[in-house]
């Protein structure tokens, strides 16, 4: 993103944000609430038209292209919360996640289900089950899963802890690790600050729109000021 | 008894189509589209002129209505509702009775006030002990449970069906999964035409074609709609079902005028009762 400005009728939430995700690495966005972090994940996934400044993709700009485009390019998201389709099939669900985006080279719907069934194990056993049914833990699991169908370059993942226990929390962001180690970039915006850096190369703290600090996921969590407003002074 | 409920089945599909469209497009753009009685009355007059003015057998006459009248559906939106879109669902609701009023004026201009009737051979009834059925009757079975048939088969195994139910439930969702949201609306205006094209010329056949048709049938289609949970389009064919046996039953208590009595009884115990449908979903706000 360079010089980001958006919002919502014409009132800007992100101030002139600039911020890049290398290639295989794994950035997250951390900050309190009301920074702008959901804005931010729907501008760079096209949900939103920012007011000013582009968002590139690669070397390409995407800034005027929706999400149907972006996914197209191989930028993958997960939502936060609504990111199932309740009313159809968890494997309807996977489905819906690879054929729409996926290209005429990519592996076969059967050869991807394989590997992302390998990557979410306890989703096999749900296949025939209504989305809307499963538990918190599971949904995110099926959300991540459909999302990754299409084999995607990036992924851009919206709160994946919101709304989870502690534990499934946890077990979702060792599934997060994994996914990062099969080369896949990844983009997530996270309200678990120590949670959220622990999985990622770089972090960016977000604070009323603007970047405060951006840095490698290290030294932000060493970061004196963050480490007291966001953890507790631990 | 048996008379009254096969009467009542017929009187049911014969909602379920235009309850079907009213649903599928709700489902989609979130506004209930007042028109869909005057989508009913064009799509029948398109038939009438392959039928009766270029002499078409009914059902190539039909066929040729139902794709005229989709893309027309396709055109309308494009003109009328496309461009207020962001504006929410009452505005689309209002614009939509202007669209009905439109398009009603243009059957009058053109076509007159006198009720016409298609061209079609006159047969005796059927008998099956004591209930009889008409030729238009089974036409109307027939032709109701092939398309419920269609639509429910797009619905569930299609690519289509999928990219339609998706957008239903998550549009932002569906967006993210690459699924562009304007050409599902274009698909969804496209099924709801054939279908409104298709009831009409059924209602047409039940009775004559004349330019109030739809409105008459305005609010049983609602009321079915809503019944069934008006985002629900499956379940706006067991409203209407549902709807249908009710009319048709409450002529064993009632004299057969006031049967339209009985939808607004439904309309307003559900109002008051379940305002989300007997198979749809009850809307929480946090």
């Amino acid at each position: 993103m360079r010089d980001v400005v958006a919002g919502y009728g014409g009132h800007p939430i992100l101030h002139g944000v600039s911020f890049s995700v290398r290639a295989g690495e794994t950035l997250v966005v951390v900050g309190p609430n009301g920074s702008g972090k959901s804005t931010l994940m729907k501008t760079a996934v096209g949900l939103l038209r920012p007011i000013s400044g582009q968002v590139l993709f690669g070397e390409a700009n995407v800034t005027t292209l929706g999400a149907p485009a972006r996914a197209a390019r191989g930028l993958a998201n997960v939502p936060q919360e609504a990111n199932i389709f309740r009313n159809m099939t968890v494997l309807e669900n996977l489905q819906v996640g690879y054929e729409f985006v996926a290209s005429h080279s990519a592996p076969s719907f059967g050869k991807r289900l394989d590997a992302v069934l390998d990557l979410f194990p306890e989703i096999r056993a749900k296949l025939r089950s209504t989305a809307g049914y499963l538990s918190g833990g599971q949904r995110q699991m099926v959300a991540m899963a459909a999302a990754l169908m299409p084999e995607p370059s990036v992924l851009a993942l919206d709160e994946p802890s919101a709304g989870l226990s502690p534990r499934n929390a946890e077990i979702l962001f060792e599934v997060i690790g994994r996914v990062a180690a099969s080369g896949v970039t990844l983009l997530i915006v996270e309200q678990n600050t120590r949670l959220g850096l622990g999985a990622a190369d770089h972090g960016v703290v977000l604070v009323g729109g603007r970047i405060r600090l951006a840095a490698p996921a290290a030294e932000v969590l060493a970061d004196p000021d963050i480490r007291r407003l966001y953890l507790g002074g631990a | 008894m048996g008379q009254l409920l096969v009467n009542g089945i017929v009187a049911g599909l014969l909602l379920a189509l235009p309850a079907l469209a009213l649903s599928l497009t709700f489902s989609v753009l979130r506004f209930a589209n007042y028109a869909v009685g005057s989508y009913l009355s064009c799509g029948a007059y398109l038939v009438y002129i392959g039928n009766v003015v270029l002499g078409m057998p009914l059902w190539l006459a039909a066929s040729a209505g139902a794709a005229l009248f989709a893309v027309i559906a396709v055109g309308i939106d494009w003109l009328a509702y496309r461009p207020l879109r962001d504006r929410g669902g009452v505005t689309l609701l209002v614009a939509s009775m202007g669209v009905a009023i439109a398009l009603e004026n243009v059957i009058r201009f053109f076509a007159g006030n006198l009720p016409r009737a298609y061209n079609v051979p006159v047969a005796r009834p059927m008998r099956f002990g004591d209930i009889r059925l008409n030729h238009e009757q089974l036409t109307i079975l027939v032709a109701v449970f092939a398309a419920l048939a269609v639509v429910w088969i797009i619905f569930r195994f299609t690519r289509l069906g999928r990219m339609m139910r998706a957008v239903a439930d998550n549009p932002d969702l569906a967006a993210v999964r690459g699924i562009s949201r304007s050409r599902v609306v274009a698909y969804v205006w496209l099924i709801a035409g054939m279908l409104t094209t298709l009831s009409g010329v059924l209602v047409g056949l039940d009775a004559n074609v004349e330019p109030q048709m739809g409105w008459t049938y305005l609010l049983p289609v609602f009321t079915a709609a809503i019944l069934g949970g008006i985002a629900n389009p499956m379940a706006a064919v067991a409203g209407a079902l549902t709807l249908g046996l009710a009319e048709e039953l409450a002529t064993l208590v009632m004299p057969v005028h006031y049967r339209m009595i009985v939808t607004f009884l439904v309309m307003v115990a559900l109002l008051l009762v379940r305002p989300w449908g007997l198979f749809g979903t009850r809307w929480v706000t946090k």
